[in-house]
């Protein structure tokens, strides 16, 4: 079903509107809270919690693009859910990813307001476009949907050294960038 | 900020960014038009001539890579060598006006004549433009066919560069030659190459050289690029890795 036709049963509150999601995004807001979270059955609640929220936000909003949308409210419940665990009960691989971001950042004293976390989205979006497709579509793998490296590597056919290699001089070039810009996270 | 906070700020990227990534990849065969192989599995059957390397005679070539290009700016040396594990001299422009587009990495494996693959090798294919107009270059590692290219049309500082042109009728994997096509590829009139959708006759023209242990080819398929504008890409080429 069009992403349209499927806002559209939100905005008639039909409930197929939650089956028509799950059934076209389901995969997509699994992967994302799988990359994020270890168990299955966290990120099941979290799957959950998402289709209950588009349903609470949508309307008044009416996304432009669905799947964005989706991924995003995915990436906040499950960072929240991620937070939540314990220790013991992190993903490591999701780890792994927050470490690689430490390479952008300063100073861990900080704390940004909701403009501020704003702003420094917009910078990375233009740092973002200013990179070729190829730097770009890999960085938005690794760091939006927090995909693994070996997944990065399947899809775009780049050995997993290369797909490494371009996320560590993409991460040295965004800290230089936001600098350059009087941004210091 | 902590790196959590970061994560949670990528978060607040624009959708047509995040709707690009959701472009689907895949691996396509990229045409390669492969006369210097056929042309060898050809010559070197009539005159028993062998591969110097493996004693084995080239039957074929086919190539792949992505369909989303590896490269959108000229790779530096240090990449193409990580990528294809050998050293190549590339160039952002010609005097002729051609400007590097795109550059992919090919997955290559070459077939004896009995279909058995023989080796596997990466090279590079990057695509140079001109007021519309493509052509493509390619690079990797040196092979040993001597007996293919036949006679150089002329030596250019140390260099050997060939230049061939002909008619390719391109047909689809499976195709079975009719009585014409028989005639037509007995008279020269057409190479043929499988591999297409549909039957395709391109006019095709290929300037090769090898340099310092790579080989180099600039194909141009119905291109408004004459002989002498691929010579001079060759011979700037090969000036430029000269000097590197």
């Amino acid at each position: 079903m069009e992403d349209k036709r499927i806002i559209d049963l939100y905005f008639k509150r039909d409930e197929s509107a939650i089956a028509e999601t799950a059934f076209k995004y389901g995969g997509l807001v699994r992967s994302i809270a799988r990359n994020i979270l270890r168990s299955d059955a966290d990120a099941e609640e979290c799957e959950n919690d998402v289709y209950n929220a588009a349903w609470n936000a949508i309307p008044p909003e009416r996304p432009e693009n669905f799947s964005a949308f989706l991924g995003r409210i995915t990436r906040n419940i499950a960072l929240d859910r991620y937070d939540y665990n314990t220790a013991a009960k992190r993903n490591g691989s999701f780890d792994l990813i927050l470490s690689e971001l430490e390479e952008c950042i300063s100073s861990r004293e900080t704390t940004e307001s909701e403009y501020e976390q704003k702003l420094i989205a917009e910078y990375i979006d233009k740092f973002l476009r200013q990179l070729d497709y190829t730097k770009r579509v890999v960085f938005i793998r690794r760091y939006w949907y927090a995909d693994g490296i070996r997944d990065i590597s399947d899809r775009y056919g780049y050995s997993e050294s290369k797909v490494k290699s371009m996320l560590s001089r993409c991460r040295k070039q965004l800290k230089k960038y936001l600098e350059r810009n009087g941004i210091t996270l | 900020m902590n790196n959590r906070n970061l994560f949670k700020a990528i978060g607040g990227i624009s959708d047509d960014l995040i709707a690009e990534t959701a472009n689907p990849v895949k691996k396509i065969k990229r045409l390669k038009v492969i006369r210097t192989a056929a042309i060898a599995a050809a010559v070197i059957a009539a005159l028993g001539v062998t591969s110097v390397a493996t004693g084995v005679i080239v039957g074929s070539r086919t190539g792949s890579s992505w369909n989303i290009p590896t490269y959108y700016s000229l790779p530096d040396s240090e990449t193409v060598k990580e990528d294809i594990g050998i050293d190549v001299r590339l160039m952002d422009s010609f005097s002729s006006g051609y400007t590097f587009k795109a550059g992919f990495v090919v997955d290559n494996t070459d077939y004896d004549t009995a279909g058995s693959p023989m080796r596997d090798f990466k090279s590079l294919d990057l695509t140079y433009e001109k007021d519309g107009d493509d052509i493509s270059l390619s690079a990797g590692p040196a092979s040993e066919w001597d007996a293919e290219r036949g006679e150089a049309e002329l030596s250019y500082n140390g260099c050997d560069i060939y230049y061939t042109a002909y008619a390719n009728k391109l047909v689809p994997a499976g195709y079975e030659l009719t009585e014409q096509d028989e005639a037509d590829k007995a008279s020269g009139k057409y190479v043929f190459s499988y591999g297409s959708n549909e039957i395709q006759i391109s006019e095709v023209q290929s300037v090769s050289w090898s340099a310092n242990g790579a080989d180099y080819c600039i194909t141009a398929i119905d291109s408004t690029a004459d002989k002498a504008t691929l010579m001079s890409i060759a011979e700037e080429m090969i000036d430029f890795g000269s000097l590197s």
